[in-house]
């Protein structure tokens, strides 16, 4: 979908935990939302066991849920087991997407398209500013686009500016707002301190009309990277998943000539590249949710995490493709593999970071300081 | 509870062609007749008066024995009751005592619920779903629903639990000329309830790649070829078939594992040495495995494993790896 008709998403319904009704973004979102139907809720858990309970995925679109973050904030990315991974930390500031793309693992665990914004920001910046003070020989790359896609909502809640201005002056820490979206503006006005890298998800055209259908064509995504690009930000790209079809490489090829013959590589702190991968249980989901969908008829097999992947060598095809396209502009940004073994490292790479720790060190050391 | 009077009823007074309250399948009641000719009808039927007859609520399946035998008169209770739901819940707790319903039967209550009784999803959740022990929940709907779609030669199978009601469910949505198709290759093959869900999944998934529909896609090559093959016996003409679909779904990995035993069956190792790879080749590892009873086939084994090394099994075996 192009920018100019990716209309910015607008609740249909509110329903607000009581204890966050009076934080200030719940008043930000109440008073910019006073026309959309409010329901109040004693309890935000009654909703979300409602919502577990949909029948059909689409059932709860349009609803938004403010609610009180009841664990941590910030938590370590998961990763895989015995893989490498780049040990960021998630920051849940929200949980579901409007972006429908058929391979989102969001599926996996919310079985509604139940938004839902968590408002008692105080407890995330207290915490954040305790984890960065009581540790600050640690670097911290950390990430709101792990639960929810980190602009698509921006036009609705603003805390995107809020984040940048929170992260300016942390030496030891990096926010990456990671998105397919393109609200962007509000970003440009602020003083970011080079503390943060705006990042975007990019596909294979085909792939991103048929699988990514209600984001921004890549295109419109790579305007909004170059306007963040002229207003001094880490840029990062994100290659994931790679989907496997008949012209994937000329697919794939055109979208990294597109890439830097939009933005200049220096400002690109990584590049990373994973193929599909999901856990067993999605496969019925995506299934159910996205029957037109061909990327479940690809030769996915289940690998030694117990999650489905392509087959090992046509994964490395991808890879070594995509690294030769991307080395053949520029050898400035990190680029490296997203959920994947020492072995699938060297194969396609021709190196490894040989553990999680050093690729961490690799990612942290790129965005110590501004870029030039 | 309804008022009810114990009558004995002459047995053409009973409309058996009135199925408001039948939910019964097969409606085969060969099963009841020994029993009824020795002793008689045990249990009375439920019916309510029309007229000058009867409509049945309870108790389908004895009238027809009842009538195949001439049976003059059947005892009966014969209920007052003008509320159809009331007397349709009635009907289904008469027969929850005796026995549980097959999925064929619960489709068809279900079925009755909505577009009989006019009964919402929720109004089923809420009566229906935890008299037949599902609690509240709405995989019910979604999973026995849909099997009145199903073509009526699959009836048998899913009421004896011979085919999956998982699998009925899902093949109930495809076109008629699917669901022949694939009745008669379950049929043929009767695979265990697992293999079941992976035939169809395959068999879906490969008409989609192929953009073919089920009924050409088993029409046509190896696919047809191994259902005819008449030297198999039926397990074997199974793994064929299975088989076959596998290297359609995942032809890449396929050839991979036909190049590695290839390669394995060229290198001529004795049965007591085995080279084996990691599941669906993830990693670069080969697992060696050989066995001896005595220093002689101890000497033996390392001797054809120093001879591997000049046949370039292990260069082909990395090259596997891409
Ligand atoms: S943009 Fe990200 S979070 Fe949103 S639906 Fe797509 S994959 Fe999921």
């Amino acid at each position: 979908m192009d920018s100019a008709a990716v209309p910015c998403f607008v609740p249909e319904e509110l329903i607000v935990e009581k204890a966050v009704e009076h934080t200030d973004l719940a008043q930000r979102i109440l008073t910019r939302f006073a026309d959309v139907p409010i329901a109040r809720v004693e309890d935000a858990q009654q909703i979300w066991l409602q919502a577990q309970h949909a029948r059909v995925r689409h059932e709860w679109q349009g609803k938004v849920l403010l609610a009180r973050q009841r664990g941590p904030f910030l938590r370590l990315c998961p990763g895989t087991k015995k893989h490498i991974c780049c040990l960021y930390q998630n920051l849940d500031v929200a949980a579901g997407c409007d972006l429908n793309c058929t391979y989102c693992i969001l599926q996996g665990y919310l079985q509604s398209s139940l938004v839902t914004w968590y408002c008692n920001l105080e407890d995330l910046y207290q915490e954040v500013d305790r984890e960065l003070t009581s540790h600050p020989e640690h670097f911290y790359r950390i990430g709101t686009g792990e639960l929810s896609d980190s602009l698509t909502f921006d036009p609705c809640t603003h805390l995107a500016v809020d984040l940048v201005r929170f992260f300016r002056t942390r030496r030891n820490a990096i926010l990456e707002l990671k998105s397919k979206n393109t609200h962007v503006d509000e970003l440009l006005e602020v003083d970011h301190g080079g503390r943060t890298v705006v990042s975007w998800s990019l596909n294979a055209a085909p792939i991103a009309r048929s699988e990514e259908a209600a984001a921004p064509d890549i295109e419109a995504r790579l305007r909004a990277a170059r306007k963040v690009q002229e207003a001094g930000y880490w840029l990062g790209f994100h290659f994931d998943p790679m989907i496997d079809y008949p012209d994937w490489r000329q697919g794939y090829r055109e979208t990294v000539d597109r890439l830097f013959s939009a933005i200049r590589p220096e400002q690109i702190a990584w590049i990373s590249l994973g193929a599909l991968r999901y856990p067993a249980a999605m496969d019925e989901a995506i299934r159910k949710n996205y029957p037109e969908s061909t990327i479940v008829l690809g030769e996915l097999l289940p690998g030694i995490d117990g999650k489905y992947r392509y087959l090992k060598t046509m994964r490395l095809e991808m890879f070594r493709e995509m690294v030769r396209w991307i080395r053949g502009y520029s050898a400035a940004p990190v680029v490296y593999l997203c959920m994947e073994s020492d072995e699938v490292w060297h194969k396609a790479f021709g190196w490894s970071p040989g553990s999680s720790a050093r690729l961490k060190v690799l990612l942290d050391d790129r965005v110590r300081s501004a870029p030039k | 509870m309804f008022k009810r009077e114990f009558r004995l009823l002459e047995q053409q007074k009973l409309e058996l062609g009135d199925q408001q309250f039948w939910v019964n399948n097969p409606l085969s009641p060969a099963h009841l007749e020994p029993s009824i000719r020795r002793l008689g009808l045990l249990h009375p039927l439920v019916v309510r008066s029309r007229g000058t007859n009867f409509q049945i609520v309870c108790g389908f399946q004895r009238a027809k024995v009842a009538q195949h035998i001439s049976l003059e008169h059947l005892p009966c209770f014969v209920v007052e009751a003008s509320d159809d739901w009331q007397l349709f819940l009635y009907s289904l707790e008469d027969n929850l005592t005796i026995r549980s319903y097959n999925p064929i039967e619960i489709s068809t209550i279900l079925h009755k619920c909505g577009a009989q009784f006019n009964r919402s999803d929720q109004q089923i959740l809420q009566e229906i779903a935890p008299r037949l022990g599902f609690g509240q929940n709405p995989r019910i709907l979604e999973l026995y629903s849909p099997l009145q779609q199903l073509d009526p030669r699959w009836h048998q199978g899913v009421a004896d639990g011979s085919f999956s009601v998982e699998v009925a469910s899902q093949i109930a949505g495809l076109d008629q000329s699917a669901q022949q198709a694939l009745f008669a290759v379950y049929d043929q093959l009767r695979p265990g309830k697992n293999l079941q869900h992976e035939l169809l999944q395959f068999l879906q998934d490969c008409a989609r790649i192929g953009k073919k529909t089920i009924a050409g896609l088993l029409a046509e090559g190896e696919l047809a070829d191994s259902l005819q093959d008449d030297e198999l016996t039926n397990a074997q003409r199974l793994d064929r078939f299975r088989q076959s679909l596998r290297r359609k779904r995942y032809p890449r990995y396929s050839q991979k594992v036909e190049d590695f035993n290839t390669i394995l069956k060229q290198t001529k190792l004795p049965p007591t040495i085995q080279i084996r790879e990691t599941p669906f080749f993830e990693r670069d590892l080969y697992t060696l495995q050989f066995q001896f009873r005595n220093q002689g086939e101890f000497d033996d084994a390392l001797a054809v494993l120093g001879n591997l090394r000049d046949n370039r099994l292990i260069k082909r075996l990395e090259e596997l790896h891409g």
